[in-house]
């Protein structure tokens, strides 16, 4: 307390920068101190906390996605923070905007490290803010923890110090799913996905998984990045396929209500993956058309769909109703399937932390950190792993998990299948335990 | 055969799709056509516009209020942008363009502020289906078709008849003989700007029902709208609405034939290409 009120009386003499820097230099951990944030819970003994950078999406595309990963990780800080912290010290997130560029991305990677020398670091969920921060922390040495469902952590695109445990990938997703949809909808299908990392991760995953089931896909219509009108392409929706698969982020309102004009009543089957109506509320005027059509969640957005313990303890610490809706105000529709994984991923750390006995970042502490998430194969179901049980494979430093199925019904999700872990499984030659860690 | 059975489709498409470009690109078409004033913000006049008509439809007062508060919002920025910003700067095409970015940035994170980050929708105040030749096709975006060729044809009116026209086409071609034959320079550029404001306002509101309003949407509309405008010939309100169809019905053919994203590198680089050719000739 004194020291925040000597740094108090320091700013006011108008010299800040050269007396903050030599009352740093008097106390060691002074500057540390200088932008956190009042603890709560905090252990006793003034104890360093565990600093987590946190690289959120604030402004930009994924603002959307951003608001409540920030929300959901604040949520599970103070969660951590009330049960005693991480190995009995304090957790203290240092949370910067990304833009959700890949441009500010590694810059944001570089401040955490240079900057506030923080622990571990939150990471992205845009891929290509994920493929440019990455490399960046793994330079800077720091573990850099994706929330993305990208494939660029467990198909080896980034580094030994990235890791993907909270949330599972596209090609698993898709794997689980598609057996479903197979065997319940039909074999002949038409894709359409946006044309880029994304979208290009649910083709491959599609089409192999066609290939392994003996199903036919059809056609593919990419959709260049950007566009705001569809009609132009649904010309190619081929008229004899039982399935529309569709990825659509973007635009999706438009997407639908173009879609809807254009195939009107006489449609086929349709699945598409949830995060094109991510925090959007399925009473937005135009997604009518998508009444008795399938999707992908990863995580219900209502509760019936998966109630359990763990689940109602969660829902009610991220302040989100039964029907995924934020509890103080009801518009305001939650990114549910994804940010679980900001939740999971923040106790995969406690984990890993506690498990290894980490103390400092010095090379020793992060050797055994490393090679000890690396050594874990398994999640279970509980408070810190309210989506399910997971599956941690190390070499790929990525989790497999259950999925959810749902229908669209009276303007609702209604969970109509949840897959076993098995199905999301497939393999992979990527082996980051052999990359070098220093 | 595909292909063949939906050219009706992609004839009505690439037209309506282009009239609605137009109808956003007129605003730009007027401040940085006729009157040289290179506003990168456009794109958030029109933003703000789809933005002020959600509002109004979420505040219960319904889309035609929604209309109304989209033109008063245009016209107000502008006046705002106008008087305390491009006046200062003489309208210099540099600071200007470094100014009018600024302005971009800020009624974007404001749009962030008030409408929050997530993607909304506008009924549509009329929603019925036409089917014509075997396809169905949005009466709405029909109407807004229709409404911009109306907006282009008043624009064109009012630059080529009437008095303030006139006046601005005036000190446009040499401000200091305008004002020694006793116009007041200010003043016109300052109306111009206004009617490029609303036009781009009723321009957001119009398509808030077809397109979904979201803080970014501005970006895009921006840059199309520019291409427009050169590619129709600067200064010219007629060449605008024709190249903007052009675009559309060359995006609709192509996409016909040509996978989605080969099909929009191939019609830009014609549209390229006749820029280039134009000049040569």
């Amino acid at each position: 307390m004194r020291r925040r009120e000597a740094l108090s009386s320091v700013l006011k003499t108008g010299v800040a920068a050269a007396a903050a820097a030599a009352a740093g230099a008097v106390s060691g951990y002074f500057l540390g101190y200088s932008t956190a944030r009042p603890e709560r819970g905090t252990a006793e003994g003034g104890e360093r906390p565990i600093k987590i950078g946190f690289q959120v999406h604030r402004t930009g595309i994924g603002a959307p996605y951003g608001y409540w990963y920030e929300r959901v990780a604040n949520a599970a800080v103070d969660y951590i923070n009330r049960i005693g912290g991480i190995a009995g010290r304090p957790v203290q997130l240092v949370a910067e905007d990304d833009e959700t560029s890949p441009v500010k991305g590694p810059q944001v990677v570089e401040r955490m490290v240079l900057v506030h020398d923080v622990d571990f670091i939150l990471g992205a969920l845009f891929s290509d803010v994920v493929l440019a921060s990455g490399p960046r922390a793994g330079e800077l040495k720091r573990p850099y923890f994706a929330v993305s469902e990208g494939t660029h952590v467990p198909f080896g695109l980034l580094n030994r110090w990235c890791f993907q445990p909270g949330i599972t990938d596209v090609p698993g997703q898709v794997t689980a799913v598609s057996r479903w949809i197979f065997e319940n909808l039909g074999t002949r299908i038409a894709m359409i996905y946006p044309d880029y990392a994304f979208g290009h991760d649910h083709r491959d995953a599609l089409t192999r998984a066609a290939e392994r089931y003996g199903a036919r896909i059809v056609e593919k219509i990419p959709i260049p990045p950007g566009e705001t009108s569809f009609t132009k392409y649904f010309t190619r929706i081929p008229r004899n396929i039982d399935v529309l698969y569709h990825v659509m982020v973007g635009d999706v309102l438009t997407f639908v209500r173009e879609l809807g004009e254009f195939l009107g009543k006489d449609r086929p089957e349709m699945f598409g993956f949830v995060d094109s109506i991510e925090a959007t509320p399925l009473s937005a005027p135009g997604l009518e058309y998508l009444e008795g059509t399938y999707f992908w969640e990863g995580f219900p957005r209502y509760l019936d769909g998966y109630d359990t313990r763990y689940h109602r303890i969660y829902r009610e610490a991220v302040g989100v109703d039964e029907s995924g809706a934020d509890k103080s105000d009801r518009s305001k529709v939650s990114a549910f399937s994804h940010m679980f994984g900001v939740w999971e991923t923040l106790f995969v750390i406690k984990q890993a932390v506690e498990q290894s006995g980490y103390s400092r970042p010095t090379r020793e502490d992060y050797e055994a950190f490393v090679t000890t998430l690396e050594d874990i194969d398994w999640f279970n179901e509980g408070i810190w792993h309210p989506q399910g049980d997971k599956l941690f494979n190390g070499k790929l430093h990525q989790s497999f998990g259950h999925q959810f199925v749902s229908q669209v019904r009276g303007g609702r999700l209604v969970v109509v299948h949840r897959t076993r872990i098995e199905d999301s499984l497939y393999t992979h030659g990527n082996d980051y335990t052999r990359m070098a860690l220093f | 055969m595909t292909a063949l059975e939906y050219l009706p489709l992609a004839l009505l498409d690439g037209v309506v799709s282009g009239l609605m470009l137009a109808l956003v690109a007129l605003g730009l078409s007027l401040a940085f056509g006729v009157m040289r004033i290179v506003n990168l913000a456009h794109g958030e006049f029109y933003m703000m516009g789809a933005a002020a008509c959600l509002l109004a439809v979420r505040g219960g007062l319904g889309f035609w209020a929604g209309l109304l508060a989209a033109a008063l919002l245009g016209g107000a920025l502008a006046v705002l942008v106008d008087v305390s910003v491009l006046r200062r700067l003489e309208y210099g095409l540099a600071p200007t363009i470094i100014a009018t970015f600024g302005i971009l940035l800020v009624l974007q994170q404001v749009a962030l502020a008030v409408i929050g980050p997530a993607p909304s929708s506008v009924e549509p105040p009329l929603s019925f289906l036409l089917s014509l030749w075997g396809i169905s096709y949005s009466g709405y975006k029909l109407l807004v078709a229709a409404a911009s060729l109306g907006a282009a044809l008043a624009v064109w009116l009012m630059i080529r008849s009437s008095e303030l026209g006139l006046k601005m086409r005036a000190v446009q071609q040499n401000r200091g003989l305008a004002e020694a034959l006793g116009i007041d320079s200010g003043r016109v550029m300052t109306v111009g700007f206004v009617v490029s404001g609303v036009l781009a306002g009723l321009a957001g509101a119009m398509t808030a029902p077809i397109r979904q309003v979201h803080f970014l949407m501005g970006l895009d509309a921006l840059i199309w709208s520019f291409l427009v405008v050169v590619v129709g010939g600067v200064g010219r309100v007629g060449g605008t609405v024709a190249a903007a169809v052009g675009i559309g019905l060359l995006e609709s053919f192509t996409a016909l034939l040509l996978p989605p994203t080969l099909s929009r590198v191939l019609s830009l680089a014609l549209v390229l290409a006749y820029v280039a050719v134009r000049r040569l000739v």
